[in-house]
């Protein structure tokens, strides 16, 4: 019913629609810059069988559909479809704005190649599937999407297709309507049709499809029952950057190596979580994290300079690591003598709540006495028992001036670091206390 | 270039043609309170305004046809004005036809290569009606239609098979230069007065009168005035001539335009 044989294709992006049409007659000196949307995909499907296509956005399901359908033409490779074709790609896509929903039908119904007394016969019952009322009379620009996709979906499943296509469209109406969808395309299927299904519930695929197809950045990575190629389908969508690569280059060997039937794909068996932040993350220094705006005080004889976020080997970092220890330092040069002088820190939420800090010398304590043109560096190393998200630094130093004390200088949000995530991190909201949880099940009620 | 594939692409679709000229049709004047109506007003109202300014108050007669009455130039005039505004809807419409339609290109299959004629059919529509009143005019004026009437759909038809290759190329081309549809508006003026449309043939000075022979529409409006006025049979040599020469610009706008066809969806 469905042939579709090592087919690629690829979006070429040329500077101009007339570099397009150039290259239409002279392919190899205008070529535009490629994009590919699909990479040697098959898939066969035979008549009678419901086969889902499953992948995470622009992993090229569309294309393919498009495909098959016949509104693309492939790169390379070859498409074969026999039969009634029935596409509902998306919403009332053929639906002109201006007419009323039963001219669009109409329309429609014989651009699918019905005869119009076949149309007229059908026509009572596409409207009560339909089921939009008055509306059918108005003009199709009036319509919500709900009745839009009511329209296009009755239409599409009453011209007696072979062979329905249907894109995401469903999803955008109610649950009802969905239901009575679903019911037809069961009714459909048990009169023989064949369904090529694409849909981001994996509860409907495992449930109307006898095989899945998942589709990941253009290639087909898995095709077997929907239940295996769900499961591995959600895996890549909510797995972290590292195991995701991993699983699919891992799947992609497995469908390219010619597996042999009963084995079950690979899959990706999660570590237990440690509370501790995976070894490979790393720290980096991204330039371009800085506090959106930074306040400095008045200075009264000295200055605060060079603010900087050092990581373990002593090199600029700003996307810290939680639990590893950093050192946050800066220089002050004094331009006239100050006495009793104290140096400090705090770190803040983006909302500006101070979570914590330090003074290099307690209350009363400080350098008894600095010469004027003299720089000091401060240091202040300590651990990021924070949780992911955006913060930023305070500096200030303080000294005693007429016997009272005083900032000398001050900066607030001198300088932003944000805290990386981490997949199934177990730390909850600001703080990490280093919580371990343990549970036991089935405790005896007494001896507590 | 096979003429019989033109055919048996075009042929299965006709039914979808005839429903979208009708559809064309309907949306211009979807809404007004006349409806179809205007499409007979229109000419109706110019052909009145033309025997009034230029047959009542200017006196003008057409040169080489003194003896028709007042309505003598309305007429003449309409018979060159009436193919040069198919012609003048199909060369203005023609490079927005594909574009117009984005869901057509990229989401439905659909047969792109009927749009031109749509297009064609449904100026052509309005030409007919337009037809139709300065019929009724002439009938009322004087009296009589000559038979040579009926001969009006055999002089049309290179014009006919001349438009809609000139469709099927303009339609193609606007898609990929979208100031196409500013520069016929140019053209279009251009055609109105280098065509014996506002003027008789006879008063271009000779090498001039060069250009009417290779205009097609020249030969169209000149032998449409000899049947419909003068009652005279039409250039049946030139028609033969045109007819394969429009007839073979038709397949090569045809075969141009499937051959661009694949490249709409790429830069719509």
């Amino acid at each position: 019913m469905v042939s579709v044989e090592a087919v690629s294709k690829a979006y070429v992006r040329h500077a101009t629609p007339w570099e397009r049409l150039k290259a239409l007659f002279l392919p190899d000196r205008y070529r535009g810059e490629e994009f590919w949307a699909l990479r040697e995909v098959s898939l066969s499907v035979r008549r009678g069988e419901t086969v889902g296509i499953v992948g995470r956005n622009g992993s090229g399901k569309s294309t393919l559909l498009q495909l098959i359908a016949g509104t693309l033409t492939p790169t390379s490779g070859r498409t074969e479809v026999t039969g009634r074709v029935s596409a509902l790609l998306e919403l009332g896509s053929g639906f002109n704005p201006d007419f009323t929903g039963r001219e669009n039908v109409v329309f429609q119904a014989s651009l699918m190649g019905l005869p119009s007394a076949e149309i007229q016969e059908r026509f009572p019952e596409i409207a009560a599937f339909a089921d939009i009322g008055d509306f059918l009379d108005q003009p199709v620009r009036t319509y919500s999407s709900g009745m839009f996709v009511r329209l296009a979906f009755a239409v599409a499943i009453s011209v007696n297709p072979e062979l329905l296509i249907v894109d995401e469209a469903l999803s955008v109406g109610d649950e009802g309507f969905q239901r009575k969808c679903y019911g037809r395309i069961r009714a459909f299927q048990e009169r023989g049709g064949t369904v090529l299904f694409v849909s981001h519930s994996g509860a409907v695929v495992v449930d109307l499809c006898d095989r899945a197809l998942l589709l990941d950045r253009g290639e087909r990575l898995l095709e077997g029952p929907p239940k295996e190629v769900v499961s591995r389908y959600h895996k890549l969508l909510f797995a972290a950057p590292e195991a995701r690569e991993r699983l699919r280059a891992e799947l992609l060997a497995w469908t390219h190596g010619a597996p042999a039937p009963g084995t079950t794909p690979p899959d990706l068996i999660e570590a237990e979580p440690s509370g501790q932040p995976p070894a490979s993350l790393t720290e980096h220094f991204d330039p371009s994290l800085v506090p959106p705006s930074v306040l400095s005080y008045d200075s009264r004889g000295c200055r605060i300079e060079s603010p900087r976020l050092l990581a373990a080997g002593g090199h600029p970092a700003n996307l810290l690591v939680r639990r590893r220890e950093y050192v946050y330092t800066y220089r002050v040069r004094f331009a006239t003598a100050a006495f009793k002088v104290r140096f400090g820190m705090l770190v803040k939420t983006v909302t500006g709540f101070e979570l914590g800090g330090a003074a290099s010398h307690g209350p009363g304590g400080g350098l008894d006495h600095v010469e004027s043109g003299q720089l000091a560096e401060v240091r202040f190393r300590f651990h990021c028992f924070l949780l992911p998200g955006m913060y930023f630094l305070n500096a200030g130093v303080v000294g005693v001036v007429d016997g009272e004390e005083v900032y000398l200088h001050r900066f607030i949000d001198v300088l932003a670091f944000r805290v990386q995530p981490e997949p199934g991190l177990l730390p909850t909201a600001i703080v990490d206390f280093l919580v371990e949880p343990s549970v036991i099940l089935d405790v005896a009620e007494s001896g507590a | 270039m096979n003429p019989l594939l033109f055919f048996r692409r075009l042929w299965p679709v006709r039914g979808l043609a005839l429903k979208m000229i009708r559809r064309d049709i309907e949306t211009r004047y979807r809404g007004s309170f006349l409806g179809v109506l205007w499409a007979f007003l229109n000419p109706l109202v110019m052909l009145l305004l033309y025997t009034l300014v230029f047959g009542v108050i200017m006196k003008a007669r057409w040169p080489g046809d003194p003896g028709a009455g007042i309505t003598g130039i309305a007429v003449s005039l309409f018979c060159g004005l009436i193919p040069y505004n198919v012609f003048a809807e199909c060369a203005t419409r023609g490079p927005g036809l594909v574009v117009a339609v984005p869901n057509y290109v990229k989401r439905v299959v659909f047969p792109l290569e009927v749009l031109p004629l749509v297009l064609v059919g449904s100026a052509l529509f309005h030409g007919l009606v337009s037809f139709a009143v300065l019929l009724g005019v002439v009938l009322f004026a004087t009296g009589s239609l000559a038979w040579t009437v009926l001969l009006v759909p055999a002089v049309v038809f290179p014009m006919l098979l001349l438009l809609l290759g000139l469709t099927f190329v303009l339609s193609s081309l606007g898609v990929f230069l979208r100031d196409l549809g500013q520069g016929m508006g140019l053209v279009t003026q251009v055609v109105l007065f280098g065509t014996p449309i506002l003027y008789p043939r006879q008063a271009l000075p000779g090498p001039l009168g060069a250009l009417v022979a290779v205009n097609p529409l020249a030969w169209t409006v000149e032998n449409v005035r000899k049947v419909v006025l003068q009652g005279k049979a039409p250039d049946w040599p030139g028609l033969l001539v045109w007819s394969a020469v429009t007839g073979l610009l038709m397949l090569a706008g045809y075969a141009w335009f499937m051959k661009t066809k694949r490249a709409f969806a790429d830069v719509i």
